[in-house]
């Protein structure tokens, strides 16, 4: 088997194996910094009772007010009288404990429930979700106070209690997980093959929803750390156990006398929750793999710092200039050990009104062709040498505004899953309008003329019904002859269509084709028609280009390819498509493709 | 639509019983404890008795809780205890100067937000460094500290504010925005952190879809996709943040009414509960479930609104 | 590298957004000449105080002896007022007063030309109408006020106040809300609470006020001793937190407000202010409440053990370095200033854990014990000191939290035999004497007596002569610190800021009196 170049668009992997996951911390400077913060003062509260040099409330008359430096009171004394470092640490422990509770109270009654009202039935997620709304519902803070006859004023029963008020955020996120990893295949697969619900629940479902629960808990700790403080601080709860809230309060009432007692607590809470949050988020990165460096989106064709067009004609028109000139294009993306080429050199030509396919398996390079000639390329591909010429007019170096001046116009494309193509906020009829408006300069009124009289012409059967829909209310097949019609709305003269037909039910498939040689025929459109399909391109092309890892490996008349492959990588493809059992050609597919 | 929502403020107020119910069971351990706090440390056993017969507070609880019960349904939630006011024109007064600091502040928060994380989505660079690093201050730094350090800095120090009180807009509209500017920046900072890291997030994740790129191929100009294809599918989430924002905000504002000596919901609500003013804490009890109620719904219809498939037919 | 950059430059981020907001606020606020700058150095009528919650009810049957009486106190006329100068019980409303020999019954005579603020006249009628209404409603009143059986008007000018017994405390309370006087017709209207008729120096102005957090009261034209009140209008704001009550002092928008020791050299840094200390206002005393012996701890039946107690406590240093010298030190718990406080018993307990250890030991505790105790908002700066102090001798104090609204009735309840208790004092000896007495009410909630106490509360309940009953409170005081039936740890001392152009004098402990304040220079 060859080895595939995953398809840049699917490296956005969600779940990462474990290892990688520390491999990545360890990565990340942020995430070593306030992880060796948060166990450093977590070590200072833990062994608070060991490392302090006083009773955090043994108060000593000398030592009121006692300014930093003090023997025996490094940061100085408050103004009862105790040491203000020794405060610190108990504090820090009071926070640890807190963070242990209101984390934990909430991660145990969040993911319990919402293992439960996710994996069960409707009834049960009914009762559950009602449960957790009245929770959230419930008025946290005075309920706090409420209770503090209950709870004595301490700050552990506190915690217990805003662990519970907490649970509906984790809640959620661990219903949600699990509704999404339920409509997974492999807990079908789980459930026929006999496993029982528990087990289902425990190493399925806690294993997909880990990594969200893990970041969650950095930011519960968070959360129930600042609770106390400001719980404190209003002074709700017992006054002999140190916390920053406290110390931020009598600091505060103090602030005229000896303002850097304010400043203590306000540092220590501040760079404690901080931290928590920064580890948080950098677990956050870790456990949704390593992301490419963000790239300004939408910016044209861009060159690699290397590379200029190598155009064959710099300035001017050449007479016999085909209608798609790719000569020599090359694409590459970041790797891990620097920029990857995924297509070398490919030179395709398309004749105004001929049908040209470009067939290869997944991640052949295919796809990133038709985005390149389309000027979409993702933020991080760049153009390393080569040509793209539409007409004779070069596209690589272009800016996103004259490429947008094409698009549309003399170019236009038909994407491959139908659905996800089309904005789901809007109805078809105001999609299609706005196209239609942009690129023909009409009124109002005319575009929406246009617009029925396209979906009619693409064999719509009730045009008005279509236009007046949401996306999500039309069938996949209604979907993809709304994008066709979209796409030729305004007579393009190439139009590429990638894999137009692939996300289709067979009957669907044939009458597409149908459709799109009739529509060419009908305007004289060049098609450039990417597939991994040869049933397809048998169907409609005039002639075949075979890409294998990047490269072009045969051209020729679809008879000519069809009836005497010259490479042992077209003769492989066409002798998949014989022993083809599944209609849509999965065989022909690799893992990669998978969406 | 409508029938959806009758439905949802009829859970609302099954929601409200349920709760001020619960409430006043919680409470009914306290009522020894409240009329021995109103009557003052002198106060003996036996006059505390006699006060708990005059208040009504020694009857069997489901009957006590019903009368309230039907008072609140006619509007009439009691008489405070300590200041002797009517609760519901009190709660609502306090509710008036707590909202015009959060909803003022949450409006900007929302409007900054979406501005920013549009901004850093579709910049990438500094601007997404911007994003994240208000977001990240948000997060890190709780809201205690920057209304303390408000009030020290602009109050105290340099005097440009007021560093407590409030002032009705109606006797000094100049009045009112001195009054509530401090605290609506603190909450403006605090509800930054969640919105912008999802507008941010959300756009991100709009911007890499599918149907962006296929309406780039169609010649669409920038600012069309970004700001109303990708901006409107972001909004969902951005709203479903925003409305818990409010939620969190909201409840919170406790400790910003506290340091800023604002005559708040929150202060009132900790006020109350306590000295255990009985009915004021019901008040703000019901007052605080059919806020969040109401919020919730709102929520869901604008969610209807920006996102079809969640919409009702 | 440590993210540091990006933080930084937020924070610097926020100020400038934060100043960018302010800056056009500001401009308008100084163009609008705003009426809350305070540091204006011309002598004002108006004073806005700065108060903490309390109950703040007016109607005459509740009110309190709390802050709440700059409000009410200003609204109704009291029979007598505290002069804040001596601390003697002033006539007021009365022209003056005589008991019966039996001290049970009390005749009052009204001064002339007293009028409500509706315009009509103050008759004695409406003098026992509000009393027999306080007396006979269940609330705060009636809990204090309870040796009178009926009040009745025997002329427009002549009140008599019949008791059930005689109550030495009588004269004092008619300076404070048990004096009161409300109008007689209004005393059933349903608004009572919170829109007063009284024949005070000032009225509520119901529409600029907002109850529970802003009283606003104005001056009576018509009022017959306008001379003694010098401000217009007086804005009574209530601030949870302290410390906002002093921000809202230095940024001007309070012009008098109680402050605590660890701010008054902030208070003293605004330009003008004053500090004035009054000294001995609020008693910290440790009660033993289970001086019988009948609880799981029962050490303190033992005097020896009391007095170790008293013996561990450093009362200089409490007063001294815990509250800066905003506190005097005492064993005792009658107002210094006046007539039944005994200097030469100030000797009895000095600072000696040596004797206290040996006491200790004596009873049958050489390695001590340990107590529960609790704690609240109000114990809170004592805590750390005295559980070293008592730790120091042996006693090992294990603080238990309560909700504010238990700080009183946990008294009662039994389950603690220590509790640090916070009381008002106020220069009536008669108060203070009936904390030692059966009758002591939250702080004595055992009955606690023994003959010596029985003897000397017979007396106190039977001399009406003033002169006579100081000799016989003395006799208490001195056996009660000999006995130590309790350990008062410090009195501490009320400290008031006010500003330029505002004036505040309390020589005597008085309750909140809005005669406190006056107009610098006059």
């Amino acid at each position: 088997m060859t080895t595939l170049i995953p398809d840049p668009a699917d490296q956005q992997i969600s779940s990462v194996p474990r290892r990688s996951v520390w491999r990545q911390l360890l990565r990340d400077p942020q995430a070593i910094m306030t992880g060796v913060i948060i166990v450093l003062l977590s070590l200072f509260g833990l062994l608070s009772p060991l490392i302090s040099p006083h009773d955090p409330n043994g108060a000593s008359l000398d030592a009121i007010n006692a300014s930093p430096g003090t023997a025996g009171y490094l940061l100085g004394g408050d103004e009862s009288g105790r040491d203000i470092l020794s405060q610190l640490f108990y504090s820090l422990q009071t926070s640890v404990v807190s963070a242990v509770i209101g984390a934990g109270v909430a991660l145990a009654v969040g993911v319990i429930a919402g293992l439960v009202g996710g994996y069960f039935g409707n009834a049960v997620r009914s009762g559950t979700e009602w449960l957790f709304s009245l929770i959230l519902t419930f008025p946290g803070l005075i309920t706090l106070i409420v209770l503090l006859p209950l709870t004595h004023g301490d700050y552990r029963w506190t915690m217990l209690v805003l662990g519970v008020l907490l649970s509906p955020g984790t809640y959620r996120i661990v219903r949600n997980l699990v509704l999404g990893v339920k409509k997974e295949l492999y807990i079908d697969a789980a459930r026929v093959s006999g496993l029982s619900d528990i087990r289902i629940l425990g190493r399925h479902v806690l294993y997909a929803v880990r990594g969200p629960i893990i970041v969650n808990t950095a930011f519960l700790m968070g959360t129930a750390i600042a609770s106390q403080s400001g719980l404190a601080f209003l002074g709700v709860g017992a006054k002999d156990v140190p916390s920053f809230g406290l110390m931020i309060h009598s600091g505060f009432n103090n602030i005229d006398a000896a303002p850097l007692q304010f400043v203590w607590p306000c540092v220590a809470l501040g760079v404690y929750t901080g931290c928590m949050v920064l580890f948080g988020n950098s677990l956050r990165d870790a456990f949704s793999g390593p992301r490419p460096k963000r790239q300004k989106p939408a910016q044209g064709l861009r060159l690699a710092a290397t590379a200029a067009p190598t155009s064959a004609v710099v300035d001017g028109e050449r007479v016999d200039e085909p209608m798609l000139a790719v000569e020599d294009l090359g694409i590459s993306f970041p790797g891990s050990t620097g920029p990857r080429e995924v297509v070398k050199g490919v030179s395709l030509t398309v004749d105004p009104g001929e049908v040209v396919g470009l067939v290869g398996e997944s991640g052949s390079g295919k796809t990133q062709t038709a985005f390149a000639v389309l000027g979409v390329l993702a933020p991080e591909a760049r153009v390393t040498r080569g040509s793209v010429r539409i007409e004779g007019r070069e596209l690589v170096g272009l800016s996103e505004s004259e490429l947008r001046s094409l698009r549309g116009r003399v170019v236009s494309y038909i994407p491959q899953e139908p659905m996800s193509n089309l904005d789901p906020s809007f109805t078809v009829g105001a999609q299609l309008t706005e196209r239609v408006r942009r690129t023909l300069k009409v009124s109002r009124q005319e575009a929406r003329q246009t617009v029925l009289d396209l979906l009619a012409r693409v064999e719509i059967p009730d045009p008005q019904r279509v236009f007046s829909s949401y996306p999500h209310q039309i069938s996949g097949g209604m979907a993809q002859r709304v994008l066709i019609a979209g796409a030729v709305a305004s007579r393009p003269r190439l139009l590429i269509a990638d894999e137009p037909t692939t996300a289709l039910d067979v009957t669907v498939q044939a009458e597409i084709l149908d459709l799109l040689r009739g529509l060419q025929k009908e305007f004289g459109m060049a098609i450039l028609l990417v597939t991994h399909n040869f049933g397809v391109v048998a169907d409609i092309c005039d002639r075949i280009a075979v890409m294998q890892g990047g490269e072009i490996v045969e051209t020729g008349t679809t008879r000519e390819v069809f009836h005497t492959p010259k490479h042992p990588y077209t003769r492989g493809l066409l002798d998949a498509i014989l022993d083809e059992s599944a209609p849509d050609g999965d065989s022909a597919r690799t893992i990669g493709a998978a969406r | 639509m409508l029938l959806y929502a009758l439905r949802r403020l009829g859970i609302g107020v099954v929601l409200a019983v349920l709760v001020t119910f619960i409430t006043y069971l919680l409470l009914s351990t306290s009522f020894r404890d409240m009329v021995s706090t109103l009557l003052g440390p002198d106060a003996t056993p036996d006059s505390v008795t006699g006060r708990l017969h005059d208040l009504g507070y020694d009857r069997p609880l489901v009957v006590q809780y019903g009368d309230w019960l039907a008072h609140a349904v006619r509007g009439d939630l009691g008489t405070s205890l300590f200041t002797s006011q009517a609760v519901a024109p009190a709660v609502l007064s306090h509710m008036v100067v707590t909202m015009s600091i959060v909803l003022p502040g949450l409006a900007i928060a929302l409007i900054l937000s979406v501005i920013l994380g549009v901004w850093a989505a579709s910049r990438s660079g500094a601007p997404d460094r911007i994003a994240q690093g208000i977001s990240l201050v948000g997060h890190v730094v709780p809201a205690l500290l920057t209304a303390i350090v408000l009030v020290v800095v602009f109050a105290v120090e340099l005097k440009i504010f007021p560093a407590t009180g409030y002032v009705q807009f109606g006797d000094s509209p100049v009045g009112w925005l001195r009054s509530t500017t401090l605290p609506v920046v603190v909450l403006v900072v605090a509800g930054m952190a969640a919105i912008t890291a999802q507008v941010r997030g959300s756009m991100i994740d709009e911007l890499g879809k599918d149907y962006v790129r296929t309406l780039r191929t169609a010649g669409l100009p920038s600012w069309s996709i970004v700001l109303k294809h990708a901006l409107r599918n972001a909004g969902s989430p951005a709203l479903t943040v925003t409305s818990l924002q409010f939620i969190q905000l909201f409840s919170h504002s406790v400790i910003i009414e506290n340091v800023f000596a604002l005559p708040g919901f929150g202060s009132f609500a900790f006020t109350s509960a306590q000295s255990i003013d009985v009915p004021v804490i019901m008040g703000v009890t019901i007052v605080s479930v059919v806020l969040v109620t109401v919020v919730n719904l709102i929520a869901d219809i604008v969610n209807g609104y920006l996102n079809p498939k969640a919409r009702l037919h | 590298m440590f993210r540091l950059p990006v933080l930084r430059r937020f924070r610097i981020g926020a100020v400038v957004a934060a100043i960018a907001v302010a800056l056009p606020l500001a401009a308008c606020s100084t163009g609008g000449g705003s009426s809350d700058s305070g540091s204006s150095s011309e002598a004002t009528d108006t004073l806005n105080l700065a108060i903490p919650p309390s109950a703040l009810t007016l109607d005459p049957a509740q009110m309190q002896p709390t802050n709440s009486r700059y409000i009410w106190g200003s609204i109704y006329e009291s029979l007598a007022y505290w002069d804040p100068q001596t601390g003697a019980v002033t006539p007021w409303a009365a022209k003056g007063w005589a008991y019966s020999p039996d001290g049970k019954t009390l005749t009052i005579q009204l001064r002339d030309g007293l009028t409500f603020s509706d315009g009509s006249a103050v008759l004695a009628s409406d003098v026992a109408a509000t009393i027999n209404r306080s007396v006979n409603t269940s609330g705060y009143i009636q809990s204090v006020d309870t040796a009178v059986a009926s009040a009745e008007a025997s002329d427009d000018k002549t009140v008599l106040v019949h008791f059930k017994y005689y109550d030495p405390k009588w004269v004092s309370l008619m300076g404070r809300e048990v004096g009161v006087i409300a109008k007689a017709s209004n005393l059933n209207s349903p608004d009572i609470a919170t829109n007063p008729i009284g024949s005070g120096p000032y009225t509520l102005d119901t529409q600029a006020s907002v109850p529970g957090t802003k009283y606003v009261l104005r001056k009576r034209k018509d009022y017959w001793d306008a001379e003694s009140f010098p401000f217009s209008t007086i804005n009574v704001n209530i601030v949870n937190d302290p410390t906002a009550q002093l921000n809202a002092f230095k940024a001007g928008q309070a012009n008098a407000t109680i402050v605590t020791s660890q701010q008054v050299s902030g208070a003293k840094a605004v330009e003008g202010a004053t500090v004035t200390q009054v000294d001995a206002t609020t008693v910290y005393w440790l009660l033993f409440l289970d001086k019988y012996g009948k609880s799981s701890n029962p050490e303190f039946k033992d005097v020896r053990v009391r007095q170790a107690v008293n013996y561990a406590l450093d009362r200089d240093g409490i007063a001294n370095k815990l509250l800066q010298g905003h506190a005097t030190p005492t064993d005792q718990v009658f107002f210094p200033s006046r007539d039944v406080f005994d200097k030469d018993l100030e000797q009895k307990y000095p600072y000696d854990p040596a004797k206290a250890k040996e006491l200790l030991a004596q009873a049958g505790y050489p390695n001590g014990f340990t107590i529960e105790i609790p704690s609240s908002q109000a114990t809170q700066q004592f805590e750390p000191t005295l559980s070293q102090e008592l730790g120091a001798v042996g006693i090992t104090l294990k603080w238990v939290p309560i909700p504010e609204s238990q700080t009183a009735s946990i008294i009662l309840t039994g389950q603690y035999q220590l509790y640090l208790k916070q009381s008002g004092i106020v220069s009536d000896p008669y108060t203070a004497a009936l904390y030692f007495t059966p009758d002591g009410g939250t702080v004595n909630p055992e009955k606690y007596t023994d003959p010596t106490i029985t003897s000397i509360y017979d007396k106190i309940t039977t001399t009406v002569d003033p002169k006579q009953s100081i000799e016989v409170y003395k006799e208490l005081n001195n056996y009660a610190v000999d006995q130590a039936l309790a350990a008062p740890v410090t009195m501490t001392a009320a400290l008031w800021a006010t500003s330029q152009g505002v004036t505040f004098v309390d020589r005597a402990g008085l309750p909140s009196d809005i005669r406190q304040f006056g107009v610098a220079g006059k």
